[in-house]
């Protein structure tokens, strides 16, 4: 019922995001980082909605962070550990420890914990946000009709 | 090693702590302990809600998802009907949320969760399992509303569920008003489902299609139910129209808000009464009277000119 005011309201939020600038000192890092960010959330059997979500917040916070190499994987699992307590359902969302089994169990509990709050601070606590995500979830519910097809196959089966 | 960046931040929490400066304990429930405290920059009242920690191991995941996303929602939504989130901050594992302070104690809509404030506007004041529409993977909880102010579609296990389960505790709140105590007061979903068939009669594939495909959904004894008229003996043909147009067991029948708000009742003759001239509860007039010369001698504590003996909070 409230179909627009849902669309407008996520085109809203979309401008409203951190700019990014791909100022990331460890910009070459990044592609290999995504990968295994992906790869965590593949394991873990997270969905699309936290992969998009946490890629948004690594980029967003490598990109005005100095990280050093050994933390880079940190980051990521922590944009991954809040972004999954937004998208996922209390059941799914990865313990700490869970995350630093991919990390060959690198890093303490307790920097995960300062690292969350870190990042937090930096996005001054607002880490939920509209992605590529929520537009193809909302366009899937409301743009696809039964008897929408694809090369003569039917889209909504 | 403290980084430079995270002494910056410690040191950051910790004017925090000294910003707000506890006054007075407000209430403790489920998942946090609130506070009334002044804001000594602003010398403003506020109501700090600290969320409580949970066990040990809960602890050790880090910050609480549930405060994450009542903070997200309210960073997000301003409306002088919604409770305003002024700052927010966090120690270690901990968040502490700094509210607008409102006169009547503090997800979802019950009379609990509704404030007011000595200007007499309204406020809801509890975002802690509501989610915002479009979120993917929404297949909600169907534990969401406590249950008195539950509606029959989410007793029934409905999960996917949309404006009409508000539209229903509204409608409970209404009847609560005009009878002064809960009016579906049930004490588990079985009671709470039969007492609102009792009154509003028994809900069957005619009067509510695909009722019976709900997961939960159970086979109830035949009630007639009873007009609302004879419910509620004191009320208004045009409140019994708006009563009614909520109270609608089947929900594709309820009225939305926009539908309730055209109604008569809304628009006849007596108008309400402005916000600023309705009459305060007789517990907090007394304490207004008080707290006036409490107040101000804290600020001159604070300007230097006392000792102060407010206990500071402590996150």
């Amino acid at each position: 019922d409230y179909a627009e005011d849902v669309l407008s309201w996520m085109h809203y939020r979309e401008r409203k995001h951190l700019p990014y600038n791909g100022n990331s000192p460890q910009l070459s890092m990044r592609g290999a980082l995504v990968d295994f960010l992906c790869l965590v959330c593949e394991r873990l059997k997270l969905s699309v909605a936290t992969t998009h979500l946490s890629v948004y917040l690594l980029d967003r916070f490598m990109d005005a962070h100095h990280i050093s190499d050994n933390q880079l994987r940190l980051t990521a699992l922590a944009s991954i550990l809040l972004a999954a307590k937004f998208e996922e359902k209390d059941m799914n969302v990865p313990r700490i420890p869970e995350l630093n089994a991919f990390a060959n169990n690198r890093y303490s509990i307790a920097i995960f914990n300062s690292m969350e709050a870190f990042m937090l601070k930096y996005f001054n606590w607002n880490v939920g946000t509209v992605t590529v995500a929520h537009f193809a979830e909302f366009y899937l519910m409301h743009g696809v009709t039964a008897g929408d097809t694809v090369e003569g196959a039917d889209l909504t089966s | 090693m403290e980084t430079v960046e995270e002494k910056r931040g410690r040191i950051r929490i910790e004017e925090k702590l000294k910003r707000y400066e506890k006054i007075d304990f407000l209430g403790e429930g489920q998942f946090a302990t609130v506070y009334k405290a002044l804001d000594v920059e602003t010398k403003q009242i506020v109501a700090v809600k600290k969320i409580k920690l949970g066990s040990r191991e809960e602890a050790r995941d880090g910050i609480n998802r549930t405060a994450l996303r009542e903070i997200k929602l309210l960073q997000e939504v301003h409306h002088p009907n919604l409770i305003g989130l002024l700052d927010v901050f966090g120690y270690k594992s901990n968040v502490s949320l700094v509210f607008d302070f409102m006169d009547t104690d503090l997800e979802d809509l019950k009379p609990n969760n509704l404030l007011v404030n000595s200007a007499g506007v309204l406020k809801i004041g509890d975002f802690g399992l509501a989610r915002f529409f479009g979120s993917p993977n929404r297949q909600y909880s169907h534990q969401v509303v406590t249950r008195w102010y539950r509606s029959p579609e989410l007793l029934f296990g409905a999960r996917s569920y949309g404006t009409g389960v508000d539209m229903w505790a509204v409608g409970c709140i209404l009847a609560e008003m005009l009878v002064r105590c809960p009016y579906f007061p049930g004490d588990s979903d079985l009671d709470q489902l039969t007492r609102i068939f009792t009154a509003l009669g028994t809900p069957t594939e005619e009067t509510w299609k695909d009722v019976t495909k709900l997961s939960d959904y159970l086979s109830f004894k035949h009630f007639d139910g009873s007009p609302l008229r004879d419910l509620f003996l004191a009320a208004s043909d045009d409140l019994l129209q708006l009563l009614g147009g909520l109270l609608m067991i089947n929900p594709s029948k309820r009225y939305s808000c926009t539908q309730a708000l055209k109604m008569p009742y809304f628009s006849n003759r007596p108008a309400p009464t402005p916000g600023p001239l309705l009459p305060l509860p007789p517990s907090i007039r007394s304490k207004k009277e008080t707290e006036k010369p409490t107040l101000k001698r804290k600020i001159i504590e604070e300007s230097g000119f006392g000792t102060s003996l407010a206990k500071k909070l402590q996150f």
